[in-house]
């Protein structure tokens, strides 16, 4: 296992339309457990793209339990080639992005989504996330089309901040 | 080494005023580091940023105003800035926290809130301010970002503001700033 370099804005893999996964191997489940040591690596991350290590697959790893404990949540989940099936309601949230480090961001998502996609051994689940674990996979699969949060404000002015306690270069 | 310059320009609002500033550092080979440009109410402000070669001073940039800010009657002013101060990695070192202030307009809502706060060394970070229309008296409501340095108790702060709470008859709330990191 390995932690991996995050790329920062404005590296190309971040803005491509990311490929499927064809098969669910020892090659992907070696950067998944990869980025998930990357996530953990950084103290308060809760979710990780493919693309922003470096590889432009579909397929991200998240863990909200970080932030808010056991409760409403499904702890660690890494999928491979997500598919959001339902989405409802919305919710304004303070994102930050380990590919953007010195910026905030104010988003708009659904509140309530359910996402389909793979397991890493390649089972097939479906996953109904609720509250910061239904933005977290939001953020995430917009990154699977190359889409970051700075494209999802509404106004600088208002909705972007400065990070006030920039991320400390934490990764290598 | 670079030369960094803070510039300010404010004046009533009109096209042009972007433009003619920005012209006028496009001109001097200037290059614009960061900006924040707003309109309150009639006037539009402007701060910016800039960066230029060395062996630029403050007293250069007059001359080449003069022109712009007579015909836009914009007041500009220009002062530099240590690179250092410009550049620094961590201006802050606390918890970002939101205080909103709401209740019937009166003098000296702003004054005691940001005295209270600069007596414990909380530095504001943005502020702003809205009269909305009440029910028969117009509604102050103030939204302060601040950074709160760890050593500040915030249930003691609660406390202090909920006594300014009744003595000025306003409400204040506080509660941290809730990022998801991804």
């Amino acid at each position: 296992m390995a932690v991996l370099p995050a790329l920062k804005y404005p590296h190309p893999t971040l803005r491509a339309k990311c490929t499927a996964v064809l098969e669910t191997n020892e090659e992907i489940r070696r950067i998944i457990n990869d980025m998930t040591e990357t996530m953990y690596a950084s103290p308060s991350c809760v979710g990780i793209a493919a693309p922003q290590v470096g590889y432009p697959l579909r397929m991200f790893v998240m863990d909200v339990s970080r932030k808010i404990g056991q409760k409403k949540n499904h702890g660690l989940l890494a999928l491979i080639n997500p598919v959001l099936v339902y989405s409802e309601g919305e919710k304004i949230t303070r994102e930050g992005c380990l590919s953007i480090p010195d910026f905030l961001g104010n988003v708009k998502r659904a509140r309530r989504v359910i996402v389909k996609g793979l397991n890493p051994e390649g089972w097939e689940v479906e996953i109904l996330s609720t509250g910061l674990e239904a933005i977290a996979m939001q953020h995430e699969l917009d990154h699977l089309d190359g889409v970051l949060f700075i494209h999802r404000v509404s106004s600088l002015g208002t909705d972007l901040v400065r990070r006030k306690n920039p991320l400390d270069n934490i990764l290598p | 080494m670079r030369k960094f310059f803070v510039i300010t320009a404010i004046g009533k609002d009109r096209p042009g005023i972007v433009a003619g500033v920005s012209k006028v550092l496009f001109d001097l080979g200037v290059n614009i580091e960061d900006s924040s440009m707003t309109i309150l109410r009639s006037e539009f402000a402007m701060i910016l940023i800039i960066s230029t070669e060395e062996g630029v001073d403050a007293s250069d940039f007059e001359s080449h105003f003069r022109e712009l800010s007579d015909k836009l009657s914009l007041f500009i002013s220009v002062k530099g800035i240590e690179e250092r101060e410009v550049c620094s990695k961590k201006p802050y070192s606390g918890m970002p926290y939101i205080i909103s202030v709401i209740g019937t307009d009166k003098p000296g809502i702003v004054y005691r809130v940001a005295q209270l706060l600069s007596s414990k060394k909380i530095n504001i970070t943005d502020l702003n301010t809205k009269v909305v229309p009440g029910e028969r008296t117009p509604v102050y409501t103030m939204i302060i970002e601040v950074d709160v340095p760890e050593y500040v108790d915030i249930a003691l702060l609660e406390e202090e503001f909920s006594l300014l709470e009744k003595e000025m008859a306003i409400d204040i709330s506080i509660r941290e700033i809730e990022v998801l990191e991804l």
